[in-house]
């Protein structure tokens, strides 16, 4: 072969070794930026400190949820996602139906922290299920779950549970 | 005659001359695609790993500090300035939730 014909030959061998390189950067590039960022746990954790924001102030529980007696205020629990400023509005994708959203949040006395003596739940309660099951193992697929404790005083001491749960998987894990 | 033999030596040579260059691009080839599938693998992996941080819940001290502190935690410890009592029972069913 003489040298025209070599070098020929080499320079389509460098445009078959560069268009390869090119298509695999771009592939790798897609796959990479392709798969959603999961920030479900984020929302879930967001929804709880607004929860514990609304019910606590400076280390006190708020006034209107619980009187001078202890007694805790049916009406304050009823109207809840409007005292805290909370909707569960959720994207218009996926067929949602604001179903994307689920909390529960339980009062405690100190002296007995296992039952709770007030409770309050709003949202989807079929997403609670999805807590009790990854309580072992994580499951991408299932609703985030994000439970938060903390400490604050009324007329007595309280200790305060939030459970928040955020679904939107279709939106946080790639569908495959 | 006597210019046969060096000519059919030259062609010999310049065939092995060939066969190494041959070689040598084929090589240079599978180790380029080697890496490329290196890389493929790896981008891959990396990009199953797309969970952001949860970092929501904290909030900056203040001042230049970057130092963050619990946003939950910060209710407790502000309410134990208003009752600590039985703090050590409190910590501990709070420390329960991992």
């Amino acid at each position: 072969m003489d040298k025209k014909a070599t070098d020929k030959l080499i320079s389509v061998y460098w445009f078959a070794i560069l268009i390869l390189t090119a298509a695999a950067i771009v592939y790798m590039v897609s796959i990479f930026y392709s798969q959603p960022y999961d920030i479900r746990e984020l929302e879930a954790g967001i929804l709880a400190n607004k929860i514990a924001d609304c019910v606590s102030q400076a280390g006190k529980l708020d006034s209107n949820l619980i009187d001078n007696q202890g007694k805790f205020n049916q009406n304050f629990s009823d109207n809840l996602l409007n005292i805290c400023k909370i909707n569960f509005n959720a994207e218009n994708t996926n067929n949602w139906k604001d179903d994307q959203y689920y909390f529960s949040l339980d009062f405690f006395k100190v002296d007995d922290s296992t039952i709770s003596i007030f409770n309050i739940k709003k949202g989807n309660l079929n997403l609670a299920s999805s807590c009790e099951i990854q309580k072992t193992k994580e499951y991408i697929k299932l609703a985030k779950c994000v439970e938060k404790r903390f400490y604050a005083v009324g007329n007595d001491q309280y200790l305060i549970k939030i459970l928040s749960v955020v679904r939107k998987t279709e939106k946080n894990v790639k569908q495959s | 005659m006597l210019l046969e033999r060096p000519k059919k030596m030259l062609n010999k040579a310049r065939k092995r001359a060939q066969v190494s260059d041959t070689v040598t691009w084929i090589v240079a080839t599978i180790i380029i695609i080697a890496i490329l599938l290196i890389f493929l693998y790896i981008s891959s992996v990396l990009s199953g790993e797309n969970a952001v941080e949860k970092k929501s819940s904290s909030v900056f001290s203040g001042g230049n500090s970057a130092e963050v502190v619990d946003w939950i935690a910060l209710k407790t410890s502000i309410a134990y300035n208003l009752n600590d009592k039985n703090k050590e029972v409190i910590d501990k069913w709070i420390g329960e939730n991992g």
